[in-house]
């Protein structure tokens, strides 16, 4: 089966799609944990949650996992406004969904729909959380956590964008949180991976570009 | 000003440096304390910089210790530098004279005590009032001293300008009240004589090529050297941090009589600095290379030149600086202008001929900044609950917030308070809460800690400590500087060239260096000048008239005959544009001469237009005398392109997608307390922790544009960053009126526009476009090698 990776971040593989790293909530967090201001614009939620919700509209997919991390903390869901909370409910109305959880949500709500584990295998794939550096085929593992971006030389400029990686039997989705940052594919964290000979699949505006890893700039 | 003092008016005293304004702004203080001993604070005294205020309250201590006053008449400083055991003291004990900065003044006005600190102020006198009024720094100023109002109704303010374009607008800012009953009293002093400047004469060799572009001028380092030799004390100016560490290493080399020549820079060890004042006012420097960290008041004596290093940008700026010069009334200051380049030549001369005509550049901020305004807020919340009624007719009360609407003063509250959002996100968790005897205060000491860890309006990228291994703390980098570091690189730091060892804790770790080839300098963002307008209509004027040109350099005067013959000589009332091809892209030119800011919002509309009309633009150059960009296809239709109408809907579109707003949000999102530079506990290699405010600015804009931090950021860019009206004016006066060369190569102007910094690159469809092309050759690539290997 061909795995498609989609400009929004999410792997599409058949009827089943794939997303990553939600991080919902983040941009209300810091108001909890640190209490002393600095109150960011509520919307990050919004924002993905309504990329996602275009997405599972035109698609339509059967199944729909989520690769972890799709809260930024246990409380996220209970800050959620009610409105966010109708759009995740649609988005997973009527649909098989499988929670993975992650380190930042390894706890989740019970009134959530659908399945939470930390690991779900098919016939020919594995999806975590995080990439198991000890995992070997045939299965193709389907993991995110690392948040990865590249950079590419594109006619004398550098073109910087949140990628896939598609190694030999793994890969790695970006992160889809509108809040979230990226890391560096050259980064040390992803050493012990021990990667090999891998592609990137860059995120552009409505398009995904697609690169050897020998094109990848520092 | 005794009599003015007498009345107890306020007052503004202009006059030209060297005058001796500063001490006759303390004058009727002194005389007031002479006669009745004061208890507690009795006179207030703000400069912008700190190294001014520490030389005031030298400058007093003589001569009260001469006048035995020293223990009835005490005077202090309080700064940032300060050590936290002296601020401690005084704000318990008092001095009767206290010289600060603005920034000393907010957080004293947030303090529970500050109505008792400042309930005996008499008068409070503000210096270089002409750099400070059209800042945000001037804002937050104004605000301040629109709360002193309220806690010391009878003080009055005397404020100290050098010469400048805007007395009205100074006066009003001055004033305590917007009724004319109370305006200060305007006393101007007599006019200096006129100042003694040139440009630095090089004899013209094959090895002293005056450069093309670039700001350092390490090229006429040989002669300043000469010049420092023949004087007595001499002191450098130059316009960045990185050119007084090149500059300084550079007259190192040269100086073989082993003369004392010292650095002075923002980012150096205080300590350091300090010592450098003091050896000034000893008379013990042979030279000072030094930013515009020295640019104001302090009286050395003993200065006979004063060298500018690099053009500087504006007419008033120079006077300002050669004003160090021969501290003697009477007696005419000495300068020497260094240009760094070709373009600079001509803006040298301009700059010398405005001075002679005395044409100064004044600025005036219409408006002042919401997020200025939320910061102030917030520390009045920490000093003593406020009603928000009450609270808006003091603020009304300063000159840039005369117009401040109610409206606008609650979006502001709102923000404070919980972030202002639509979505209450932040209802349990709420910064002001209602205080039980009224009003709104601070909700814990947390929020007022981290408040006055974040004091200010000079909003800088992440700065690390460097200490050396046996010198200690040398000084501030910033983050960005430091992230490229690799071990062993060698870097010119705090004059000398040190080894990096490696990061630690947030600390950059360096030690004396074993090899010294190539070493780094370390680049500061931020405190950039553009060209003003004044000094621009002046460098156009001198280019298009042939007839002054013999005064030039013989370099230059080729470099233009050249221009002229392979181009043409950019025209009074034409605006001529060239296009070229070279390497893989396609340039287009334009000689508008606005400045580098009018240019960088040029650039954004241009590119954007030319992505509209299919030539896929990838970036552009801005500097103060024009502006270049380049595309994958040419140019063809140039009138087009200058369609007046780019500034309506052109300029929206740009607005929200600009790289040059994303940085204006992020400084007002620091100014306003949304994200924060400093926090107890930070770790600053920690990027992760943080969320990238462009990320913010992002989801902000799409979810709730009309929130107040966006106001305030377009606010910013329509008024400093963008020169809009330059711009449009600009625009206007070209119309119909282009001179388009469509020319086989790079023509001789346009070099240096070539060689320019300050590249931006344009986020757009020409970006993914490069991408697309750029997949299609990376596969080739790989196949061909798969293909062809042994």
């Amino acid at each position: 089966m061909r795995a498609k990776f989609h400009h929004s971040g999410a792997l599409i593989l058949g009827t089943t799609l794939v997303v990553s790293d939600l991080h919902l909530e983040k941009g209300t967090r810091r108001a909890l944990s640190n209490g002393d201001g600095g109150f960011l614009p509520p919307y990050d939620t919004r924002e993905t949650l309504g990329q996602l919700l275009s997405l599972t509209n035109s698609i339509a997919p059967q199944l729909l996992i989520f690769l972890g991390d799709t809260f930024d903390d246990v409380t996220a869901l209970q800050r959620m406004s009610d409105q966010d909370q109708a759009v995740l409910n649609e988005i997973v109305f009527g649909r098989e969904v499988i929670w993975i959880t992650g380190n930042h949500d390894p706890i989740l709500s019970e009134t959530l729909p659908g399945q939470s584990t930390t690991e779900y295998q098919t016939e020919h794939f594995v999806f975590r959380h995080e990439a198991d550096p000890t995992h070997r085929g045939p299965k193709i593992e389907v993991s995110g956590h690392f948040h990865p971006s590249a950079k590419v030389k594109a006619r004398g400029t550098i073109q910087r964008r949140p990628c896939f990686i598609e190694a030999d039997n793994r890969i790695i989705l970006p992160s889809m949180g509108a809040y979230t940052g990226g890391l560096n594919v050259n980064s040390e964290a992803f050493s012990p991976l021990n990667l090999g000979v891998f592609n990137v699949h860059l995120i552009g505006r409505d398009k995904v570009f697609r690169f050897p890893m020998t094109s990848i700039v520092t | 000003m005794l009599e003015a003092g007498k009345t107890q008016k306020s007052s503004l005293l202009i006059s030209p440096t060297g005058s001796g304004k500063t001490l006759s702004g303390f004058l009727p203080s002194l005389c007031e304390l002479i006669a009745a001993p004061h208890r507690g604070l009795h006179t207030l005294y703000i400069s912008p910089l700190k190294a001014l205020a520490v030389d005031i309250e030298r400058n007093l201590q003589n001569p009260l210790r001469e006048m035995g006053l020293a223990n009835s008449i005490t005077a202090e400083t309080r700064t940032g530098d300060t050590p936290q055991s002296k601020k401690t003291r005084q704000r318990r004990d008092p001095p009767n004279l206290l010289m600060t900065t603005p920034e000393s003044l907010a957080l004293l006005l947030s303090y529970p005590d500050a109505s008792e600190f400042f309930g005996s102020l008499r008068c409070i006198i503000l210096d270089e009032i002409h750099t400070l009024a059209p800042t945000k720094r001037g804002d937050l100023l104004a605000l301040g001293l629109a709360r002193l109002h309220s806690l010391a109704p009878s003080a009055r303010r005397v404020g100290l300008s050098a010469t400048a374009a805007n007395e009205v607008y100074l006066m009003e800012w001055l004033s305590s009240n917007r009724r004319s009953k109370a305006s200060p009293s305007l006393i101007k002093g007599p006019p200096g004589p006129d100042p003694e400047i040139k440009i630095l004469d090089i004899p013209e060799t094959s090895e002293t090529q005056m450069p093309w572009a670039g700001h350092m001028a390490l090229y006429a380092m040989e002669q300043v050297m000469k010049e420092i030799t023949s004087h007595q004390t001499t002191l450098v100016f130059v316009n960045t941090r990185a050119q007084a560490e090149l500059v300084f290493q550079e007259l190192w080399r040269l100086n073989n009589d082993d003369f004392a020549i010292a650095l002075h820079h923002g980012s150096l060890n205080p300590a350091q600095r300090r010592k450098v004042e003091a050896a000034m006012a000893r008379n013990e420097l042979k030279a000072v290379v030094a930013t515009a960290s020295l640019d104001l008041g302090i009286d050395w004596g003993q200065i006979d030149l004063v060298i500018q290093v690099g053009a500087p940008k504006g007419i008033s700026r120079l006077l300002q600086r050669i004003g160090r010069s021969n501290h003697r009334f009477g007696e005419p200051s000495k300068a020497i202008l260094v240009p760094a380049s070709r373009f600079e030549v001509l803006e040298c001369n301009a700059c010398i001929s405005g001075i002679l005509a005395n044409d100064l550049d004044g600025n005036i901020r219409e408006e002042g900044g919401l997020d200025v305004l939320s910061q102030h807020i917030v520390g009045m919340a920490c000093s003593a609950p406020f009603e928000p009624e009450l609270l808006y007719k003091e603020i009304i009360k300063a000159k840039p917030y005369w117009e401040l609407s109610w409206q606008d003063f609650i979006d502001v509250l709102s923000f404070v308070r919980d972030g202002g959002y639509a979505l209450k996100a932040y209802e349990q968790h709420k910064r002001l809460v209602p205080h039980k005897n009224g009003g709104l205060t601070i909700r814990n000491e947390k929020h007022a800690q981290r408040y006055r860890m974040n004091v200010g309006t000079i909003v800088e990228a992440t700065n690390l400590r460097v200490i050396h291994s046996k010198k200690g703390y040398l000084g501030e980098v910033e983050e960005y500087f430091a992230a490229q570091l690799r071990p062993a690189d060698t870097f010119i730091f705090a004059g000398q060239k040190v080894s990096y060892k490696g990061l630690e804790k947030g600390v950059v770790r360096v030690e004396n260096p074993r090899h010294t080839a190539n070493p780094l300098v370390p680049v500061y963002g931020g405190g950039y000048q553009p060209l003003t307008q004044s000094l621009a209509e002046r460098v156009r004027e001198l280019m298009h008239s042939p007839e002054r040109w013999h005064d030039f350099p013989e370099q230059v005067q080729s470099w233009l005959q050249f221009q002229s013959r392979k181009s043409t000589i950019p025209g009074a009332d034409k605006l001529l544009v060239e296009t070229f091809p070279r390497g893989e892209r396609y340039y287009l030119v334009v000689y508008s001469f606005e400045g580098r800011n009018a240019h960088q919002t040029l650039g954004m509309l241009l590119t954007k237009r030319m992505e509209r009309m299919g030539y896929g633009p990838l970036g552009f150059s801005a500097s103060d005398y024009m502006l270049c960009a380049w595309s994958i296809r040419p140019v063809k239709d140039v009138e087009h392109l200058f369609d007046q109408d780019m500034l309506g809907d052109d300029l929206e579109a740009w607005m929200l997608e600009s790289s040059l707003l994303r940085i204006s949000f992020w400084k007002c999102a620091v100014i306003a307390g949304l994200v924060e530079q400093n926090y107890p506990g930070r770790d600053k290699t920690q990027r992760q922790r943080t969320i990238s405010s462009d990320l913010i600015y992002d989801v902000l804009r799409r979810h709730e544009p009309n929130h107040v931090l966006l106001r305030a950021t377009r606010a910013d860019a329509a008024e400093g960053l963008c020169d809009i009206k330059r711009l449009a004016d600009m625009l206007i006066r070209f119309q119909g009126r282009i001179d388009h060369r469509d020319l086989p190569q790079v023509s001789p102007l346009a070099v240096p526009a070539m060689l320019e910094y300050g590249r931006h690159r344009v986020k757009g469809v020409a970006g993914d476009e490069l991408l697309a092309e750029a997949e299609i050759y990376a596969f080739e690539t790989e196949l061909l090698e798969e293909a062809f290997s042994v």
